[in-house]
């Protein structure tokens, strides 16, 4: 038995972890189908009531941590099936969309005209309403302003960060990770992956992240991308040129002369060898081109600082 | 020590943490990376510590969640952006 749920909890994970890959899978090969045998054992290893009940059967620590992976997994597993079919949907075409909020709409119409009171037919026509809204407001702000895979990317990101805690979280035993905070997780997981989410919580953080990155940015220096990496050899000369700013190896004659190569004014010149070489160390930090990096070793060779 | 951020755009993990061990190159440290919107568009926002004076980290290392290598001790845990997709990855570091 014990084998049977091991191999399970590794069949889950495999599949939890080749369906969060990439949502680049999305464009490509359909996924692993699973079968309603698969769904069905799944689903019976994701109720938490009868997880809890086998949870204080269990006197075993090791086993009371299987039942909770367990559950933790088949939970997760599920929402990755769920969310492989809605990413597929959301990304094929806006279609799919249209065609469920005018299956809603055209279901509270008819339930609102069945239903007698004229409050029950306020609340739906509301309702109606409402659905309308949404549909016009997630065509303005993703699919035609910002385009579905930003959103899907966002999507993908918020639930691997959540992914990433859970696993972290998973190598816990009972004590450290019970069973309710994995339900919590397994539970903001699904939301991380939903269109509610993405409403409530995605775009938001989206703002918020965009507004503390604006915020961080006040106060903080930032480095635009550089569009190529400096290659092994060239970064193997940057590690050299840090490694040289040794006060024991450095004079503070040859440092000034670095820095004088370097434009900084006789007068600026710093008057001890520590806030000489902070300056130099700045610059090599700085020089995120090949080509800077190997000016900036020619300086240093030039102006006497021993490479090591 | 202070720190600063470096704008991170590239398409597999490997150009990532090149574009990491350059910058640690200069005396600097990983510290994190976050997805954000800047500018309108999605980017990898990493946060470096700058190091003291001729001092460097041992090279970083990054690996997706899951493929850790044996042995190997995960120092930061988070997400990043390769191409159009997102990846769950650890750094570690090995000497």
């Amino acid at each position: 038995m014990r084998a049977l749920a091991l191999v399970l909890s590794v069949l889950i994970f495999g599949q939890l972890l080749s369906g969060c890959g990439t949502l680049g899978a999305v464009h490509g090969p359909a996924s692993i189908p699973v079968t309603a045998a698969d769904r069905s054992i799944l689903e019976g290893a994701s109720q938490l009531g009868a997880t809890h009940e086998k949870l204080l059967a269990a006197t075993d620590e090791a086993k009371q941590r299987q039942i909770r992976d367990t559950f933790l997994f088949s939970r997760l597993a599920l929402n990755d099936i769920a969310f492989i079919d809605y990413a597929r949907s959301l990304s094929g075409s806006r279609r799919n969309l249209d065609s469920a909020t005018e299956a809603a709409q055209m279901t509270l119409s008819i339930v609102a005209t069945l239903t007698g009171t004229e409050r029950a037919k306020s609340n739906l026509a509301a309702a109606v309403a409402g659905i309308t809204g949404l549909k016009s407001n997630v065509d303005k702000n993703y699919f035609d302003n910002q385009g579905t895979d930003a959103l899907l990317s966002m999507m993908s990101a918020r639930r691997k960060e959540v992914l990433a805690r859970i696993i972290r979280s998973s190598n816990s035993d009972i004590h450290g990770y019970p069973l309710l905070a994995a339900k919590i997780d397994a539970d903001e997981y699904y939301q991380a992956g939903t269109m509610e989410g993405a409403f409530l919580v995605i775009h938001a953080d989206a703002s918020k992240r965009d507004a503390e990155a604006q915020a961080e940015l006040k106060g903080q220096q930032l480095v635009r991308n550089i569009k190529v990496n400096l290659g092994t050899p060239v970064q193997a000369i940057k590690r050299q040129l840090t490694l040289a700013l040794d006060p024991a190896t450095v004079t503070l004659e040859s440092a000034h002369k670095a820095l004088q190569a370097l434009e900084v004014a006789k007068s600026d010149l710093p008057a001890t060898l520590p806030a000489s070489l902070e300056i130099l160390q700045g610059a090599v930090r700085n020089a995120r081109e090949a080509e800077q990096v190997k000016q900036l070793k020619q300086v240093f060779v030039e102006a006497g600082i021993p490479l090591k | 020590m202070s720190t600063y951020l470096v704008e991170i755009i590239r398409d597999t993990l490997t150009d990532f943490q090149e574009r990491v061990r350059d910058e640690e190159a200069g005396a600097s440290a990983f510290a994190g990376n976050r997805v954000v919107s800047l500018d309108g568009d999605l980017v990898n926002l990493a946060t470096f510590t700058t190091l003291p004076v001729g001092q460097l980290p041992e090279p970083a290392s990054f690996a997706e969640v899951g493929s850790l290598p044996a042995g190997a001790t995960p120092l930061w845990t988070g997400v990043v952006l390769l191409g159009a997709t997102t990846m769950a990855v650890s750094l570690f570091r090995q000497a």
